[in-house]
């Protein structure tokens, strides 16, 4: 698109104009999905409210810190396909993807999904007795429509929340949809790989989490890049609804590639008595927004968030999270823990809000930023806004780098030197880690933490 | 207690207001004519008025913040503020207190200045109105070369010095409102402390805005020269009025090497007073700098003092207390630039809001790339004393070095119940009971204060929060 033609009175709107998605698509997508009346309105009211949207720029305050001018949109292919074909074998996967869905290690059930496919799909049939369902969203689309119409794009990411979740909401081919019958507790883990693959490719994965009262679920989702790619994008959409006295557990660990421009719009909704759990690993992309919002409106309503990320090289990441209390007596306690090397750069926006009905709330929420590199920038926003008195809310943000007392320990010890910061490190990563549920994802990161860390 | 002394007491304590009585009064609103009078007015040189005119083509061009108090700062009618009020006699030079006007020294009687003054006042710069008409600075400090007078009278006397510093520490086009000071600033204090010299008492000043509509544009400089110190103390009571009225004052301090400087603040406009304040100052090597600034009044108040380390082993300091009542927005807080390395800051913060009140501490940490070895610390507690009231924090922290240890920690919390309890199982009423733990809350500050100003803060403190309990 010529910029000369842009006309000074309608503000650009780079992804809009790019060229690498249309209108048209959107009712292609639901041509070939073939589906319902409902999600195509749903679709089409989405893509109205992309393109009211304006596309943020620096002087919106969340996105002063991370810079979209220098994209090139116009490079990315919304029907990049992948030459990945559908199995029925998991071990027929490439390694990268299988070690993604951990197959030693015990799961209700698994999806891999790339670019814009399914490409596998398990359920443990123990599990589908119980009446759960765990299938790709367009299918759950068709097959439990009122279950899906009730909750997709609803309370939690409605199109209007953001220019990327009406983008998602518009034009997202592959989800996940899980739901948890009233009173069904799951230990083993729901596990997804998210894969792009191919220059320019783009995936929109929208996942759709539905626990109702009293169930318990976990889901463990990781994204990577398979093989070396240019540029590519993703634009997620995550919604959780637990029910009355539910839980869920959220995990996420990202290691998209390189080049990977990465956005996402994470949030729970948490009635009376819910439980919602995030863990989540930041170590891949080349830029990332990604919003992590609990929404607490329920009596009694409990949130955690245990989050570690490590950047290198040029890596952007930028992290925004909301702990809204609403309802009379909630608890939230969130932990985010990284690490900085190189050129890399992370901003982190943590905001406490307390409703005025919000009484009684009990919410933390702490930042830790380590640097280890000179060229390194850590910018941290941990906020409150309290409109209740009856309450306790504290936060903290510290940025610093590794303790030398720690390290001439060890030494004294006789550990070397390079052992000796590497613990460290590891050690400042483990009070994120400890609270984490699953070994596996525990390993998975600390593994990833490790390799960063290098010599 | 009765609904009536109730009511008094939540009256303004110095909501008097004298007969108006003007020698010039310019027309409501802004344009250049105005700009133009006020120099003329004041027989200033060219390079000020070419300032003047600069800051008020900017304040023009800049939009309004889009942040804070935005929706009451939407309300502000710049069209209906006087931008400069001169009294009558004050062309003459008040040598002594018998020749001030009756008027003006009963409303310094009632704020209790005379008695301040033969305590420990080391000089007094009392702003009546946009002039200042009573300055006595002790001879003592003028043998030792201490420059502290008016800010007109130092544009005519200390011309280069003035001009010297001027704008440096805030350019004119730094944001709006300091842009409008520059255009219609009219007094203020001027201060140069002499290398080595050591000031003991604080040097104080009043501040009392006293027409309806009508703005108060201070400007400030403070220079402490290598080794020097000065604490500077500055006031503020007004009375209450009907219409909003704006205070927008502009304060530059520098501080050279291994020296040190306070500057305290107590604020208490009447509750309609917009008060947009830009205070900032730069730290040389070695250098301390101190801002305790209490915020009880206005209608909104948006304020944070700034101090940029510019070399090494420089301090910076910032000690806030505010105190949001019905209807008031207090947005205060503090920010630091650590420019060079081996520098450290600390802020501490405390507020409390009642009545609906609400109270925002807004904070900005920030280490430039080669500050190395920076600390800072950020402490921000925040009481909310009742349903109707609320609290913000927003605390910014951008690093760009890696060799620097920077911690920021907030709270929000009720008045401890146990603590009540405790205290008034010891026979203690409860409203009392809440005076003290709200008084033990703000104590780390309050006793950075010199003595009577700590008192006063205490004494606001208490009236504030006359029937809150209960």
């Amino acid at each position: 698109m010529d910029s000369m033609s842009t006309t000074l009175t309608t503000p650009k709107d780079a992804l809009l104009d790019s060229g690498f998605f249309s209108r048209a698509d959107v009712e292609a997508i639901s041509d070939q999905l073939n589906e319902p009346d409902w999600l195509r309105e749903f679709r089409q009211l989405s893509w109205t409210v992309f393109e009211d949207i304006p596309m943020p720029t620096s002087s919106d305050e969340a996105w002063r810190r991370t810079n979209l001018r220098k994209i090139r949109w116009p490079k990315f292919n919304i029907t990049h396909t992948s030459t990945l074909s559908p199995v029925t074998d998991p071990t027929t996967l490439p390694d990268d993807v299988q070690n993604a869905l951990d197959l030693d290690r015990p799961a209700a059930g698994r999806m891999v999904i790339v670019n814009n496919q399914v490409i596998y799909h398990e359920l443990d049939s123990s599990v589908a007795e119980k009446g759960i369902i765990f299938t790709d969203l367009s299918t759950a689309a068709r097959e439990h429509t009122e279950l899906v119409q009730k909750s997709l794009g609803k309370e939690a990411v409605p199109p209007s929340n953001s220019k990327f979740s009406a983008l998602n909401s518009a034009l997202w081919q592959c989800g996940i949809f899980l739901y948890i019958p009233k009173g069904i507790e799951l230990e083993d883990p729901f596990q997804v790989a998210l894969v792009l693959e191919g220059e320019g490719s783009v995936i929109m994965p929208r996942t759709l989490i539905v626990a109702e009262q009293s169930a318990s679920v976990n889901y463990i989702e990781e994204s990577l890049s398979h093989g070396s790619h240019g540029q590519a994008l993703n634009v997620g959409v995550v919604e959780l609804y637990p029910a009355e006295d539910a839980q869920i557990r959220y995990v996420d660990v990202q290691q998209w590639g390189d080049d990977v421009y990465n956005f996402n719009v994470k949030r729970s909704v948490g009635p009376n008595d819910s439980v919602v759990i995030w863990e989540t690993g930041q170590l891949g992309g080349r830029l990332t927004k990604s919003y992590y919002d609990s929404l607490m409106p329920g009596n009694g309503a409990n949130v955690e968030f245990n989050g570690v990320f490590f950047l290198q090289g040029k890596q952007h990441l930028d992290i925004d999270c909301l702990l809204r209390h609403t309802g009379l007596a909630t608890n939230a306690d969130l932990l985010l823990h990284g690490a900085l090397k190189d050129k890399s750069r992370s901003v982190f926006t943590g905001l406490i809000k307390i409703d005025e009905t919000g009484q009684q709330t009990n919410s933390y929420l702490k930042n830790e930023n380590l640097m280890l590199d000179e060229t390194a920038r850590a910018d941290s926003i941990p906020s409150l806004e309290i409109d209740a008195n009856d309450v306790r809310a504290s936060h903290g943000a510290t940025i610093g780098k590794i303790v030398e007392e720690y390290v001439f320990y060890l030494m004294s010890r006789g550990i070397p030197r390079k052992t000796a910061v590497r613990m460290v490190v590891e050690g400042f990563f483990y009070k994120v880690f400890d609270r984490m549920h699953y070994n596996r994802v525990r390993d998975k990161l600390f593994n990833a933490v490790s390799k960063k860390i290098g010599n | 207690m009765t609904e009536t002394t109730l009511v008094n007491l939540e009256e303004y304590k110095y909501g008097f207001s004298d007969p108006e009585n003007y020698a010039f009064k310019a027309e409501k609103g802004l344009n250049e004519k105005i700009v133009r009078q006020i120099s003329t007015m004041k027989g200033e040189p060219d390079w000020m008025l070419e300032y003047r005119l600069r800051g008020y083509q900017h304040f023009l061009e800049r939009p309004m913040p889009q942040w804070g108090g935005r929706g009451m700062l939407d309300k502000l009618n710049f069209d209906d503020i006087y931008y400069y009020i001169k009294p009558t006699g004050s062309d003459k030079a008040f040598e002594s207190w018998d020749d001030v006007p009756d008027d003006i020294k009963n409303t310094f009687d009632r704020l209790g200045i005379p008695e301040a003054e033969q305590k420990f006042l080391a000089g007094v710069g009392a702003q009546y109105e946009s002039e200042v008409i009573y300055h006595s600075i002790i001879e003592d400090l003028e043998n030792k070369g201490v420059i502290f007078m008016d800010m007109d009278a130092a544009v005519r006397e200390h011309p280069d010095l003035v001009k010297e510093y001027f704008t440096t520490i805030i350019p004119i086009e730094d944001n709006k409102f300091a842009a409008l000071n520059t255009a219609v600033w009219s007094g203020g204090s001027f201060i140069y402390v002499p290398p080595g010299i050591h000031i003991d008492l604080p040097l104080q000043a009043y501040f009392r805005i006293n027409a309806q509509n009508m703005g108060q544009f201070e400007r400030t400089l403070i220079i402490v020269d290598e080794g020097a110190y000065v604490h500077y103390v500055e006031g503020c009571t007004a009375p209450t009025y009907s219409t909003d009225s704006l205070h927008s004052a502009v304060v530059e301090i520098i501080i050279k090497e291994n020296a040190r400087c306070r500057y305290s603040t107590i604020q208490n406009w009447s509750h309609n007073v917009y008060n947009l304040v830009t205070k900032r100052a730069q730290a040389y090597k070695n250098a301390t700098m101190e801002w305790v600034d209490g915020n009880l009044g206005s209608k909104m108040t948006m304020k944070y003092p700034a101090v940029w380390l510019m070399e090494e082993g420089a301090h910076g300091e910032v000690l806030s207390i505010a105190f949001a009542g019905k209807g008031q927005l207090q947005d205060a807080g503090g920010k630091i630039v650590h420019a060079a390395p081996n520098t450290s800051s600390v802020i501490t913060s405390k507020s409390i809001s009642k009545g609906g009140g609400r109270t925002t501490y807004r904070g900005l940490i920030k280490v430039a790339p080669g500050a190395k070895n920076s600390k800072s610390n950020v402490v921000c507690d925040a009481l909310v004393l009742d349903p109707e009231s609320s609290t913000d924090t927003f605390p910014y922290i951008e690093v760009e070095e890696q060799d620097v240890s920077i911690g920021h920690e907030a709270s929000v919390s009720k008045v401890s119940e146990e603590q009540l309890f405790y205290l008034m199982s010891r026979g203690i009423p409860e409203e009392q009971a809440a005076n003290m733990i709200v008084s033990g809350f703000i104590e780390p500050i309050v006793k950075e204060l010199p003595m009577e100003y700590a008192l006063e803060m205490n004494r606001l403190i208490e009236m504030e929060m006359e029937g809150s309990v209960g």
